[in-house]
Formats: C-alpha cells, sequence, structure tokens
C-alpha cells in the first residue's frame, strides 16, 4: 500500500497528464475554439483568461492535493486517540483571509484594465449594424450603404465597431475568435468593437436562447484581406446579377408565389424586409443562418421543407407554399427557384 | 408554567387524529420535514430522468430523440423541478426535522404554519408541472427572459411557470418567516447565538435571504403576469419597456437563491466533519462570520449575471469586484474545514465521504465560479457550457453531494436504524466518479466554444466525443441513485438499530432516542458549550463545561404540551394552491382560491393552536 | 402587576429567546419582506417614471390636492390605531372599540379615494394599458390599497371578536400585531405618495 505521500502524487500526476492532453488545439479543427484569439480585443481577452485559468488550476491542484493528503494521513485507524481539540487560530484566519484577498487583487486589476481597454471603439471605426431576428441575422453597413444577411465581411487590420440590435428577442453575437459574445436586446443598441488580425472565414453562433431555433442560428464572420474587401464591397453595391434560362424562371416563381413579400433583391420587385436579404446570397458561403452549405441539393433541401431545417421559422409558418397544399411547390420549381438562388452572386 | 386565568372556548383535550389524517393535519415538524424530504426525492428522480432524456439527446449530432420544442421545455422544467422542487425542500426537510432537535426545542414556533409552508410546496410543485397535461410545458429557460416569455413569443406553458413559482414564493417565505422566529426564539436555555451547531446558523441566514429575495422575484412574475393576461406593457420595448428589467428583477432573486441552495449542505458538513474527525470546526466565528458575509454580499453581485447585456464599464468593474470579493468568505470556509479535517481522527464511512467530496467538487465548481466573475472573460464564458459545469459542480457537487451527507449521517436520527455502509460506499463513489465524468469536460466543451441550450450540434465541431462521455457520466450516477435508494427502503426496514447516538455525536439531537419521540426531549437541556454532547461526554478533554440533560425517568411525558393537529393549514394551502390553478383556467375562477384561503385563514386565527391550560 | 404578566402569556409563547414575543417577531420579519415587495415595485415605477410613449402623462393626471387630503386621512388612522391599542391595553373597552371602529372607517374612506381616482383617471384616459405609466401607477397603487383592504379587513373582524368574545388587556398583542401591520401600510404609502405624486410636479428628463 503507497504511502499517503505518495498517493496523493500519483494521482495528482494523473489529473495533471488528463489536462495537458486536451490543452492542445485550435479553431481549424474546433469551429468555435474560445482560446485562440485572431484579433487584438480576444488577444486581450485571452491573456486574462490565462491568468486566471493559471491561477484558478494552481488553487486547485492545492485544495485537491491537501485533500487527498489529508484524508490518506490522517484516516483513523484502531486505537487511535481522541485528537487535540484546536478551536482555530486567529492568526492563521487572518493569514488566509489576506492572501485569498491578494489574488483576488492580482486578478482583479488586469480584470479592470481590460474592461476599460476594450470598452469603447477606436475612432473612425468601420461602422456595421446586425439586427438579431429569430433565427437570423440582418447586417448593414450605414456608411457603405450596404445591405446583407448572415454573412459579416470585415477588412483585416481595420477596426470594425459593430451596433448590435434586435428585432424581436434577445440574442447574442459571438465569434470567440474575433469577438467576445455581446447580447443584442431590443430596444437598446449594444456596442462591440475588434480588429481583426487573421483572415479568415470564422464561425459564429447566437448565445442567448431565443426560441425553438436557438441552435440553429449561425452565422460566418469572413476576415477579408484588404483588397478582397474591396472587391466584396463593390460586389455588394450592385443590383442583383439578371438571371437568365432557367434562373429566369426561377425570378417569375419567386414573384408569383409572394416571396418577394419578405425578401429583398436590389433591382427587382422583391422589396420585403421581413425576411433576409437576398440580393448576393449566390456569394454566400451557407445559406440559412449557417445551417446548409450554398450548393444546389442544400439550397433545395431548404426551399423543399424549411420546417425541417429550421423549425418554428416564419416561412414555413406563414409562406403560402407550405401552409396551403394548394400552392405546394413542384420539384420543377424548386429546381428553378434553386438556379435563381445559385444565380444571385 | 403558570395557567391561563382566562377561560378559552375550546377543547382541553389535545386534538390528534390517525392515518392518513393524520397526516393531513399533522403539524409536527418532524412529520412535516418527512413529507418535504419524500416529495422532493421524487421531484429530484424526475428532474434526473428530464437530465437523463437531454443529454441521451446530445450524445451525438443531429440525434432526434426529441423535438426542438421538447428539448427546450427539458431544460427549462430540469432547472425549475432541481432547483425549486429538489435542492430547496430537500433542504426544507433538513430544516424542518433538525433544527428544533438542535437548539432544543420540542417544535417550531408556528406548527400549523409550518404544516401550510409544505402544502402550498406540494402544490406549488403540483401547477409548476401542470403544463405536461396539456402539452403545455414552460420552454422558456428556466430564468425566462423577456421578450421570450411576451406573449408573441411563447406559448402557455410560461403561465404555468408565472403561476407556479407565485405559488412556491408563498410557500418559501411563509417557512422562512417561521424559521426565523423559531432558531431567534426558541434555543435550549444557554444556547447563545454562538454556540448553535453551524447548521442552524446557515438555516438563520438562508430563512433572511428567502425573506428578502424571494419578493422581487414574485414582483417580476407579476409584472409578466399583468403582461400577459392583461396587457400591462412592462416588458414590451414597442411601448417603451426595457426587457433588461426582467433581468435585473430575476437576478437580485436569483443571486440570493443560489447561496440559498449552497448554504444548507455548507451547514450540514460543518456538523458532520467535526463528528467524524473527533475535533471540534476549527474556526467556528470565521465559518459563521463567513456565511453572514456570504449573505449580505450576496445582494450586491446580481449583475454578474448580465455582463454580456451591455452594463456600463463602471457597473461591470463594481460588480467584478464584489463577485470577487464574495469568494473570499467562501475561500475561509473551505480552508476552516480542510484544518478540522487536519490532525483530525477521520473516521471516512459515508456521511464523512459526502462531506470530504463535497470540499472537492465544490471548489472546483467555485474556482470556475472566479474565472467568469472577469466580465471580458465572461464574453468567451457566458451561454457556454463552461457555465453549465460551474453550475452543476457547485449545485450536484455542491449541495447535492452535501445533502447526501446529510441523509447518510441523519438517517438514523429520523428512522432509529443505520443504512448499509457498503451501499453508502458505492453511492458515493458511483456519484463522485458520475459527478465528474458528467461535468468535468463540459469545462472543456466550453472552452471548445459549445453554446448552452441547443438541442443538437453539428458533427465537426470537436464536440462529439466528449458529450459521449458526458453522457455515460449520467448513467453512471444513475447506478449510484439506485444503489441508495435500495439502501435507503431496506435499511429503513431492516437496518441495525441506532441508538440514541450512533455517530458518538457532539450536539443536541444525539441526546434523545431515535425516532425521537413526539415531544423531542423529555426535559429541556441546559446548554453551556458549543458542542453540548460532546463537552459533556468528555469533561476531560478540554475547559468547556458540561450541559445539562436532565434524565427522563421522573417526567411525566404526557403532561407535555404539544399542539393540536389542524386541516386548516392543509385547506387554506389548498386555496392558495388551487387559486392559482384556476386562474390558469379562467382568471375570475381564482375567487375561488380566495374564498377558501379566506375561511381557512379564518378558521385557523379561530381555532386554538394547543389545548387549554397551555 | 397583574395585567403585564398576563399580557405577557400569550398562547404558544414559551421558549423567548430574546423576549420578542413570537408573533410580534412574525409580523416583523413579514413586513421586512413585504419591504421588499412593494421596494421593487417602486423601483419599477421609477425606472419607467419618464419611458411613457403616449399620454395621461403623471404631471398631467395626479392631483396632489386631492391626494394630500386621502393621505392625510390615511395618517390619521394610524393616529386612531394608537389610540385603539392604548385603550385595549388599559381595558378601556368601549374608548378601544370606538377608536378600532375609526382606524378602519378613516382607512375605508382612504380606499374610497383610491377608487375614486382610479375612475376618474379611466376616465380620463388612462388606464393600466394605456402606456407605463398606467400600468406602474395601477400596480403599485393597486397593491398597497389591497394590502390597506386587508388591513381593513383585519381591522373589522378585530372589532367583531371585541364585541362578541371580547378582547381583554392580555390580549391585546392581537391588536397591536394589526397595529404593526397598519402602520407599515402608511409608511409605505407616504414613500408611494412622495414618489409618484410629490416628484411628479418635478421637472422632469424625459423627452416629451
Amino acid at each position: 500500500m503507497l504511502s499517503s505521500k505518495k498517493s496523493t502524487l500519483v494521482v495528482l500526476l494523473g489529473m495533471l497528464l488528463a489536462i495537458i492532453s486536451f490543452a492542445c488545439s485550435s479553431s481549424e479543427t474546433i469551429p468555435l475554439h474560445t482560446m485562440d484569439p485572431k484579433s487584438d480585443v480576444t488577444r486581450d481577452v485571452q491573456g486574462l483568461y490565462i491568468i486566471l485559468f493559471s491561477a484558478a488550476t494552481v488553487v486547485f491542484f492545492a485544495v485537491m492535493a491537501g485533500l487527498l493528503y489529508i484524508t490518506l494521513r490522517f484516516k483513523r485507524k484502531p486505537g487511535d486517540p481522541i485528537p487535540l481539540q484546536t478551536h482555530g487560530n486567529r492568526s492563521l484566519e487572518i493569514l488566509w483571509t489576506i492572501i485569498p484577498s491578494v489574488i483576488l487583487i492580482v486578478i482583479l486589476v488586469p480584470t479592470w484594465q481590460v474592461i476599460y481597454k476594450t470598452a469603447n471603439a477606436p475612432e473612425n471605426s468601420m461602422q456595421i449594424t446586425v439586427t438579431g431576428h429569430q433565427w437570423w441575422w440582418e447586417i448593414e453597413y450605414p456608411d457603405l450603404e450596404i445591405a446583407t444577411s448572415n454573412e459579416v465581411h470585415v477588412p483585416i487590420n481595420v477596426p470594425v465597431e459593430i451596433t448590435l440590435k434586435s428585432k424581436d428577442v434577445i440574442h447574442s453575437f459571438w465569434v470567440p475568435q474575433i469577438i467576445g459574445k455581446k447580447d443584442m436586446v431590443p430596444g437598446l443598441e449594444n456596442m462591440i468593437w475588434f480588429t481583426a488580425e487573421e483572415a479568415g472565414t470564422y464561425y459564429g453562433q447566437c448565445v442567448e436562447f431565443c426560441g425553438e431555433s436557438h441552435a440553429n442560428m449561425k452565422f460566418d464572420l469572413v476576415v477579408d484581406s484588404t483588397e478582397d474587401f474591396e472587391i466584396w464591397k463593390a460586389n455588394q453595391l450592385q443590383n442583383a446579377k439578371e438571371p437568365q434560362g432557367l434562373a429566369l424562371e426561377g425570378l417569375t416563381i419567386f414573384t408569383s408565389k409572394g416571396c418577394t413579400g419578405c425578401h429583398k433583391i436590389e433591382g427587382t420587385v422583391a422589396m420585403g424586409t421581413i425576411g433576409p436579404n437576398l440580393t448576393h446570397i449566390g456569394s454566400r458561403n451557407k445559406i440559412a443562418a449557417g445551417m446548409l452549405d450554398n450548393n444546389a441539393d442544400d439550397i433545395a433541401k431548404w426551399i423543399r421543407n424549411p420546417e425541417e431545417i429550421k423549425p418554428g421559422n416564419l416561412m414555413s409558418k406563414t409562406g403560402g407554399m407550405y401552409t396551403d397544399t394548394k400552392f405546394a411547390l413542384s420539384e420543377d420549381e424548386i429546381q428553378a427557384l434553386v438556379a435563381y438562388i445559385q444565380s444571385l452572386k | 408554567m403558570a395557567t391561563h386565568s382566562t377561560t378559552v372556548k375550546g377543547i382541553s383535550e389535545r386534538v390528534t387524529y390517525t392515518g392518513l389524517m393524520s397526516w393531513l393535519t399533522t403539524v409536527d415538524h418532524k412529520r412535516i420535514g418527512v413529507l418535504y424530504g419524500f416529495t422532493a426525492m421524487f421531484f429530484f428522480l424526475v428532474g434526473g430522468l428530464e437530465a437523463t432524456v437531454i443529454r441521451m439527446q446530445l450524445f451525438s449530432p443531429g440525434l432526434t430523440l426529441v423535438t426542438p420544442g421538447m428539448y427546450n421545455s427539458l431544460f427549462t422544467m430540469h432547472a425549475l423541478t432541481m432547483i425549486f422542487l429538489a435542492v430547496m425542500p430537500l433542504g426544507a426537510a433538513f430544516f424542518n426535522f433538525i433544527i428544533p432537535l438542535q437548539i432544543g426545542a420540542r417544535d417550531v414556533a408556528f406548527p400549523r404554519l409550518n404544516a401550510f409552508s409544505y402544502w402550498v410546496f406540494l402544490f406549488g410543485a403540483l401547477l409548476l408541472n401542470g403544463g405536461w397535461l396539456i402539452n403545455a410545458v414552460p420552454d422558456v429557460g428556466w430564468f425566462a427572459y423577456a421578450p421570450l416569455t411576451a406573449n408573441e413569443y411563447s406559448g402557455f406553458g410560461t403561465n404555468f411557470f408565472i403561476l407556479g413559482l407565485l405559488v412556491l414564493g408563498v410557500s418559501s417565505v411563509a417557512a422562512a418567516c417561521n424559521f426565523i422566529v423559531t432558531i431567534l426564539n426558541m434555543r435550549a436555555p444557554g444556547m447563545t447565538l454562538m454556540r448553535m451547531p453551524v447548521f442552524v446558523w446557515m438555516t438563520l441566514i438562508i430563512s433572511l435571504l428567502l425573506v428578502f429575495a424571494f419578493p422581487v422575484l414574485t414582483v417580476g412574475l407579476i409584472e409578466l403576469l399583468l403582461q400577459r393576461f392583461y396587457d400591462m406593457q412592462f416588458f414590451t420595448v414597442s411601448q417603451g419597456g426595457e426587457p433588461i428589467l426582467w433581468q435585473h428583477l430575476f437576478w437580485i432573486f436569483g443571486h440570493p437563491e443560489v447561496y440559498i441552495l449552497i448554504l444548507p449542505a455548507m451547514g450540514i458538513i460543518s456538523d458532520i466533519i467535526p463528528t467524524f474527525a473527533k475535533k471540534p470546526l476549527f474556526g467556528y466565528g470565521f465559518v459563521v462570520g463567513s456565511g453572514v458575509a456570504i449573505a449580505f454580499l450576496s445582494f450586491a453581485v446580481w449583475a454578474h449575471h448580465m455582463f454580456t447585456t451591455g452594463l456600463s464599464a463602471l457597473t461591470l468593474s463594481v460588480f467584478s469586484g464584489a463577485t470577487m470579493l464574495i469568494a473570499i468568505p467562501t475561500g475561509v470556509k473551505v480552508l476552516n474545514w480542510m484544518a478540522t479535517l487536519w490532525r483530525g481522527s477521520l473516521d471516512l464511512r459515508t456521511p464523512m465521504l459526502f462531506s470530504i467530496g463535497f470540499i472537492a467538487t465544490f471548489v472546483v465548481g467555485g474556482l470556475s465560479g472566479v474565472i467568469h466573475a472577469s466580465p471580458p472573460v465572461d464574453t468567451q464564458q457566458q451561454d457556454t457550457y463552461f457555465i453549465v459545469a460551474h453550475i452543476h459542480y457547485v449545485l450536484f457537487g455542491g449541495s447535492i453531494m452535501g445533502i447526501f451527507a446529510g441523509i447518510y449521517y441523519w438517517f438514523p436520527k429520523v428512522t432509529g436504524r443505520m443504512m448499509n455502509e457498503t451501499l453508502g460506499k458505492l453511492h458515493f463513489w458511483l456519484f463522485f466518479i458520475g459527478i465528474n465524468l458528467t461535468f468535468g469536460p463540459m469545462h472543456l466543451v466550453g472552452i471548445l466554444g459549445m453554446p448552452r441550450r441547443i438541442y443538437t450540434y453539428p458533427s465537426g465541431m470537436g464536440w462529439t466525443f466528449l458529450n459521449q462521455i458526458e453522457t455515460i457520466g449520467v448513467f453512471i450516477i444513475i447506478i449510484g441513485m439506485i444503489a441508495f435508494l435500495f439502501n435507503y427502503i431496506r435499511s429503513a426496514r431492516n437496518g441495525e438499530f441506532a441508538g440514541n447516538d450512533p455517530w458518538d455525536g457532539r450536539t443536541l439531537e444525539w441526546t434523545i432516542p431515535s425516532p425521537p419521540p413526539e415531544y423531542n426531549f423529555a426535559t429541556i437541556p441546559v446548554v453551556r458549550s458549543r458542542e453540548p454532547l460532546w463537552d459533556t461526554k468528555h469533561p476531560e478533554l478540554g475547559d468547556n463545561l458540561p450541559s445539562d440533560f436532565g434524565t427522563s425517568d421522573n417526567v411525566d411525558t404526557n403532561s407535555i404540551h404539544m399542539p393540536n393537529a389542524s386541516y386548516w393549514p392543509l385547506v387554506t394551502g389548498v386555496g392558495v394552491g388551487l387559486g392559482g390553478a384556476l386562474f390558469l383556467v379562467n382568471p375570475i375562477l381564482g375567487v375561488i382560491g380566495i374564498l377558501i384561503t379566506t375561511v381557512g385563514v379564518y378558521a385557523w386565527s379561530f381555532e386554538p393552536a394547543a389545548p387549554e391550560g397551555h | 402587576m397583574q395585567h403585564t404578566e398576563a399580557s405577557e402569556q400569550q398562547n404558544t409563547d414559551h421558549a423567548n429567546t430574546t423576549k420578542l414575543n413570537m408573533r410580534k417577531l412574525l409580523m416583523w420579519v413579514f413586513l421586512g419582506s413585504d419591504c421588499l415587495f412593494f421596494g421593487a415595485f417602486i423601483a419599477t415605477y421609477m425606472l419607467y417614471r419618464n419611458s411613457s410613449l403616449v399620454g395621461p402623462y403623471p404631471q398631467e393626471i395626479l392631483s396632489i390636492p386631492v391626494t394630500s387630503a386621502s393621505t392625510f386621512i390615511l395618517l390619521t388612522s394610524s393616529l386612531a390605531m394608537v389610540l385603539a391599542l392604548t385603550a385595549f391595553q388599559r381595558g378601556n373597552t368601549s374608548a378601544a372599540r370606538f377608536w378600532l371602529f375609526s382606524t378602519a372607517f378613516l382607512g375605508c374612506t382612504f380606499l374610497g379615494f383610491q377608487v375614486f381616482e382610479f375612475y376618474t383617471f379611466v376616465e380620463e384616459g388612462l388606464t393600466p394599458q394605456t402606456n407605463l405609466f398606467g400600468a406602474t401607477f395601477f400596480t403599485l397603487t393597486g397593491f398597497h390599497g389591497f394590502h390597506v383592504m386587508l388591513g381593513v379587513i383585519w381591522l373589522f373582524s378585530l372589532l367583531g371578536v371585541s364585541m362578541t368574545r371580547g378582547i381583554p388587556a392580555e390580549k391585546s398583542l392581537d391588536v397591536e400585531l394589526a397595529g404593526l401591520y397598519w402602520h407599515f401600510v402608511d409608511i409605505v404609502w407616504i414613500v408611494i405618495f412622495t414618489v409618484v405624486y410629490l416628484l411628479s410636479s418635478l421637472p422632469s428628463a424625459s423627452s416629451h
């Protein structure tokens, strides 16, 4: 039987190994990884995170080691006398009140520093407004007069300030590698800001329970190189591409089935503002707020049965082609619509 | 005891009943404690079932075990059930049974009010779950943020949430008032506040927290009710309302609530550890003082649940400071428990195992809490499984472990028999392993970005393997529960007889028979130290005076005055519960509840509490 | 003295570590809780003081003169309550019943003023549904009025007991408890009167 000291060491080493074995990972394999900062703000948060985590880990090991040691060392053996009836020790109490207080002040000071540092956006930040809806994201660039949905583009190394709003219930905007979360509260305008430092496509998700399809409300935040952003911007400012062939048929169906009532496609009769702006949907990575890929099969899947992808969504609840079998879409009509959607680059 | 000189019209024989009626009319704190205990344990199993389904749904990406709507109801009800119908009433079960015994009293200050609290709790519990019957289960999350709870965005289930909690609030506040008066006023002679067992102190603190925190929730619930039923737009943005108001009202209650959930367990293990270490609690004054500090601070930290809602930098700084501050008294308690164990003579039987296990798992929960006490860090942790890990380490690894410690510790006193030690140890290890396997990986999966309250997740997120471990952990916990239930039922029937003092105890409850007679103490003890029984058994050990327990030989126990049984608490409770339920059918019908309550209150007021000559 | 000894003995009051009567302590704890109840409604009112998007607005519709009168009546009822209690404690039954009745009567008058005010407001276009002022005002004063109503019922019940089986000096605690409750309700009204009525006459920071 190992001595209590040896047993303690063995168990602690085991725990340490387990933690280390999980420690190494990155957002390449884990899209929502929260400890892989790619912007200035998340880098500051990460620094703080590591301080706190380290302090907590040290305390954790100290307490566990202590408990383990105590339990093994002082376990009662037959014949043991009644132990000394110590009632307390005032100096010890003071000491172990002061030490945690000091540790906490050590944690609190950088906390306050980061709070104030990240509180206000730099002057002349690029302005974006994101409005949360059940269960998609409305995105506007007020100064650039761009409106889109579900995919935010930002240029690298440029400070960006996002105003967060909501049309219905509380949502929360979060792209862990780029910016920590902030709630989108109806009636409020909450601000976040960051400067992205590495180009790429980042995964974002709603993180405030917002109803039936809360789990199905995702988005992409694309950090473009300076040139790519200009290209994207120029494209966004154009009206929708004129459709040809099957896609043109799709536009006709789009209009006749009343999709124009909810969706906006610049340069067409579709002027609806209830649902996402589809002007350039063809050029996005995903559709249905991060739910499906932007390919023919997935688009068809969505149009065929949106309720299956995003239960409770407004389109299935109010769209005539879903609520009334008289107006249901035939497979041909769906294919035409898919062609149209894909053409909206 | 002087006799009344006034003539009181009424019965001079004590009112009692037998059989089922005796349970329905009981005002005996021990019976009420048992009622709370069994009801709460039932709901603990219900909450556990809800959790099991949740974890099965999350075993793999894209499972369709339940619909999204059902999943949302499950996590809402799991939390509501565990918090309000399991952990709180399990605490109440202990307050009821044990407090009078630990302070040397024969009952609580207001026995009928005590019974009323139980009945209202039962009806509130049924009302909260009433939605299952008509497929209208609350599905807005247990903290039910506005505007999701508006008529526009949520269904009838939200009404069960509102009325259920309103009714439960009545129960909790009534019980809390009762315990404050009991603890302040009914202590045995010589038991000063600083001689009370720590469990009694914690109960006093919890009761004060309840009394001051619950009304704020009640107001929020009433405002939500008025909005949903009568179009009074408290939280509607289009009318100028602010959804954040709900959050403030809820969390001003909600934060003290979490201390209400953890302090009973802390009190329980503060009694168990000295007994099983054969040493007094180290730093009693500091442990008590920490409890008081935590109580005060708990009203100053609520906005840490709202760090991501858009609070100003100043507000964030103040609340993060206060939250970190509250870690200090908590840490002091942990260190004092460890110092009690240090150089003790540790008896590692089941109550002690659960107590030490409590310290280990609670500390993990406390540390994760300190991490997200920092608002910038919280922007990455809020609403992820990291928070879920924190919650469950403090509530399961903390409150539940402590409560089971108490069950094993006081089972002999309640039933007169011992639980099986082997099964108890098995239960402990299964729980300890199960809790760490289920909730440990949640820290990691939260760091890897998994949000909470999602009914499914895609593959390729890096979460699948961890979720599978977590689900397996649940089944280990379930086996542990089976071991416990089997042990409980078998031991209650056939366990070894316990005698008065099976653990070589230190406090008053171990001076009387197991189970205690109806009047608890034949003679009210005269207390001369903090650990009256221990100091009387071991005068050689220190300079504490022995206490005076008298002998039951020459006491005519028939002449001990006990309160009458009464059915008016039940009737009044029915009025409150039925009023809530009928309101949901049609608000006008709530009047029936008011009428029944009024009749109950009047009859209760005019009924003599105890036989004449008392 | 005979009556002090007797007034210390009440039904279930045995152990009495703090020497505070059990039921009195219970009432104090309950009133402490009720403070938070009203406090939360008052906080809601104050948060929304300037948030109503449409009128009627407080300064337009609240009548400080009329409410001052009803406030005075409620305050007087507290005086009557004190007189009732001392009369009961002295065993002066007829005076006691008179003052008890007066308290309840003045309470009813206060309630009458409230009903009149609510009715007038609805006539003038302010309902609980009209705006946030309506919602918060009617809820706050409504719950207060409900507390007053319960108090009035309690007082009349005590009067009934006094007139049937009697309330001797030793049982004056029953009246004292009602008195504590009554004074609490009165104090809450003073806060409401200040926050809702008096503050409404101050220039507000609102945008309308």
